[in-house]
């Protein structure tokens, strides 16, 4: 099996699904407002790997990095990504992913990787790894070549490396020599591909405040456009403050906003200004502000954990595209 | 009308004697080279020994529109200025390398004094021209930066997040510099460091005592305050070395070596994607020589007045005076400082106190001191340059608490992350996963955009470092550099010290 819509997965199929993936399917099940859509599972990566005999070239070449060596990570970084891109897609796997594709019934669908790391709670992984928005057909492939790639970026290595995910039994291997891709690197990709959502407005919820880490406290930042310009920090957004136990909206904190990524023609996205008259206004309404928290609350009690939910807001009604624990909370109360 | 004096800059150590010479150079022999100049008097005003430059605000900003105003419509004129001027750098460091032949202990005290006016008068030459460089290059505000921000802005016009990319990518120095020939030369020695496993600085120097001290001896110049001392010891290049062991010296030299063919490519590329015309490729060409030879430039004339130092100090000394004391006369005063040097040391010292030196066309240049200095200082109708932004504190949304100083580094892009050093405090627009790796050497993380939800956020959580976002003017408010506090407990930024900046720490803001 190397596909799975969102209905088929739940959040105990992380290992197969990703983070994300699985979270996604979790929150179809959950009866949350979720574009549709399907997971390429980490097994078809495998599967690929094997097929194309790239696995044991990558094990090879992982054992040459010597991490505190910042260009033999990047000399295999780019060797890897590089074998990679100029391996076909194997036939059926094109086929299915096609087949998948048309069901979706969208002409642009978002592809994110999603990594399937052994304990992903650890790690945030947060925008470590690719996302490509607005993807059509004709890059389908490509596309989710390039999450799959996007596992040996630099930065991902880096980021690996840094968060330990190498336990000393893959050490072992490491030094063993193993020809096992999956033996010597326990982070794999799955790939989400997603109904994409036009939003006008967009963001990111904390249900936790995560700098005060008030547990009362919800944090919610909206901007105009696709969620990207406020998850990367490109724009500063709105931020609402909400107290959970009586939705009252303790702090409203708007921001002006001249340019917003939307939509281009075609395929992919694109920086456009924001009309004048709307530059300076609060994005979202008191009463959707609640609607919104209600909703990321609902999520919160569901995963019985504080959530980083993004959300975005299409013709009115909320969508939610993404959510995961909060990474960086403390247990000092 | 009264007069209104625009501030070139304050606060340099910058001496008397140096500083009289350039001005005169500038009133009376810019119009020499560049008849349409209408600068005709200029001062500088010196409290404990720390200088400001004044010129007539109207003369200055006439003289450098017909300036920007010709070179745009012909770069080939300031392409050949500019060459020109360097020329006449590199001739005057050649004049002044006699200084080191020679040894000023057994020469007679008119003979130093007969130097110092022969090098003062190979100085009025090279600054006669070199004033482009304060009139052009010094003013953000000049037609010529304008147009190359215009341009490159109306370019990336969809992808504003690469203006800084294609900006860097066009003006990036053509050539090697003078510090890049030093960085070379300590790589070198870091690759023959680094199989002996020197563990400390101390260990390093004793080893390599002569190589050390021969890059110092031709390097240390780089850090002279063009007044009386350099600010890099043995010490200083031991630690240079042991850093660059810890890299991969192989790859940096080369980066150091191909410097001219990348900085080619990449312009030529960034020519080819942003589809420039001829005319747009000459004003790019025109910026990036301006910013080249403006570094070329000074370290030749840096060098030259380290090398002039030891004659003055040898004269200086003979007449009493201390090394800072010794470059508070004007050119013309050395030939009396030979023969009846009681007075100087009196006036010298009033001079670094307090003096006021004015450089008037036809006129003598006269020095003030003391109480009449103050007076006419006082006097003078200042007007801070217009864009400045005075404030020395900025706000923006704390996203992980904390409080910590630390010198500013701007990051824009991963390619700017070689600034970083342990400690720092990371200004930038927006932070993404490129910059994580200068992220982690920071003290604190500063942004323009992004609110507690972004990246910067987040990754500052997750790295326990201090971070406030949002600030929308902190890449412009901060410079590289600047000693700043930042109290993410409350939000705040604050400059605690503006090195190279105005006095109030501001910078022009578009």
């Amino acid at each position: 099996m190397y596909t799975k819509t969102f209905k088929e997965i739940s959040k105990k199929d992380v290992g197969i699904a990703g983070g994300k993936g699985a979270s996604l399917g979790e929150m179809s099940g959950a009866g949350m407002p979720v574009p549709p859509g399907f997971v390429v599972l980490a097994s078809a990566f495998d599967r690929f790997l094997e097929e194309t005999d790239l696995g044991v070239e990558v094990a090879s070449l992982l054992k040459k990095i010597n991490y505190k060596d910042l260009n033999s990570v990047d000399a295999a970084s780019y060797e890897i990504r590089d074998m990679i891109h100029d391996v076909p897609m194997p036939k059926d796997l094109a086929k299915l992913f096609l087949a998948e594709f048309k069901k979706l019934k969208s002409p642009h669908v978002a592809v994110r990787s999603s990594a399937t790391a052994e304990d992903s709670s650890v790690a945030s992984w947060a925008g470590e790894l690719e996302t490509y928005l607005n993807t059509t057909e004709k890059n389908l492939l490509e596309n989710i070549k390039k999450c799959w790639s996007s596992l040996f970026t630099q930065r991902a290595l880096f980021y690996a490396f840094e968060k330990q995910v190498f336990t000393k039994k893959h050490q072992q291997k490491i030094r063993a020599g193993t020809s096992k891709m999956k033996e010597s690197y326990p982070v794999s990709v799955a790939v989400v591909v997603q109904k994409m959502v036009q939003s006008e407005i967009s963001g990111v919820t904390f249900t936790t405040h995560p700098v005060t880490q008030d547990k009362n406290q919800m944090v919610i930042e909206a901007g105009y456009g696709l969620g990207e310009a406020i998850v990367s920090g490109q724009i500063t957004p709105d931020t609402y403050i909400v107290d959970k136990w009586d939705w009252s909206l303790e702090d409203v904190n708007f921001s002006e906003q001249t340019r917003m990524i939307v939509k281009k023609k075609g395929e992919g996205v694109e920086w456009k200004p924001v009309p004048k008259k709307m530059q300076n206004r609060q994005k979202l309404a008191g009463k959707q502000i609640i609607e919104l928290a209600k909703l990321c609350a609902k999520l919160e009690k569901h995963y019985k954990h504080p959530q980083d939910i993004e959300w975005a807001l299409e013709k009115g009604k909320f969508y939610i595209t993404q959510s995961r624990p909060i990474t960086t909370l403390q247990d000092k109360k | 009308m009264k007069t209104t004096w625009i501030k070139m800059w304050s606060d340099r150590p910058y001496s008397l004697h140096l500083m009289s010479m350039a001005n005169e150079a500038t009133v009376f022999g810019f119009k020499k080279v560049f008849p349409e100049s209408e600068i005709s008097q200029g001062f500088n005003y010196w409290e404990n020994g720390k200088s400001s430059y004044f010129y007539p605000t109207q003369e200055l900003s006439g003289t450098t529109r017909r300036l920007a105003g010709k070179s745009l419509k012909s770069p080939k004129f300031l392409l050949d200025f500019l060459e020109d001027v360097y020329r006449r750098a590199v001739h005057l460091r050649k004049f002044s390398e006699k200084f080191k032949r020679i040894d000023p202990k057994k020469l007679s005290s008119k003979k130093l004094a007969e130097l110092i006016e022969g090098y003062s008068k190979e100085f009025h030459d090279f600054y006669a021209r070199a004033t482009i460089a304060p009139l052009l290059g010094y003013q953000d505000d000049n037609p010529i930066y304008q147009k190359m921000d215009e341009l490159i802005r109306s370019k990336t016009k969809n992808h504003p997040e690469k203006y800084s990319d294609y900006y860097t990518a066009l003006t990036s120095s053509p050539k090697k510099l003078k510090n890049n020939l030093m960085e070379i030369e300590i790589l070198k020695l870091a690759g023959k460091a680094k199989g002996s496993k020197l563990r400390n600085e101390r260990k390093l120097v004793k080893r390599f005592k002569k190589e050390i001290g021969g890059i110092k001896n031709k390097y240390e110049f780089l850090s002279f305050d063009f007044c009386d001392s350099v600010s890099w010891d043995l010490d200083h290049f031991a630690d240079l070395v042991m850093e660059k062991m810890k890299l991969d010296i192989s790859f940096e030299l080369r980066r150091l070596l191909n410097l001219e063919k990348t900085s080619g490519k990449n312009f030529q590329k960034s020519v080819r994607e942003l589809k420039l015309s001829k005319k747009e490729i000459e004003i790019c060409t025109l910026v990036k020589y301006l910013g080249y030879q403006k570094w070329a430039r000074e370290h030749e004339f840096q060098e030259a007045q380290y090398n002039l130092k030891p004659v003055q100090d040898e004269l200086g000394s003979r007449a009493g005076l201390s090394t800072l004391e010794s470059k508070y006369l004007l050119a013309n005063e050395y030939r009396e400082l030979a023969t009846g040097p009681e007075k100087y040391k009196k006036l010298t010292r009033a001079r670094i106190k307090n003096s006021l030196c004015f450089v008037k066309v036809d006129k003598k240049t006269k020095v003030f001191i003391g109480r009449e200095a103050k007076k006419i200082f006082a006097g003078m109708e200042k007007e801070e340059p217009a864009k400045i932004v005075q404030t020395t504190e900025l706000k923006g949304m704390p996203a992980f608490p904390g409080k910590i100083s630390g010198k500013v580094k701007i990051i824009i892009t991963a390619k700017d992350a070689g600034k970083m050093k342990k400690g720092d405090i990371l200004v930038s627009q927006a932070t993404g996963p490129d910059l994580v790796p200068a992220m982690k050497m920071a003290a604190a993380i500063v942004t323009n955009e992004g609110g507690i939800t972004a990246h910067a956020a987040i990754v500052s959580r997750e790295l326990k470092i201090p971070c406030i976002v949002g600030t929308k003017i902190a890449t412009k408010v901060l410079q590289d550099g600047n000693l700043v506090e930042v109290d993410a407990d409350r939000g705040i930024v604050k400059i605690i010290f503006a090195k190279g900046g105005s006095a109030s720490g501001g910078k022009k803001v578009k």
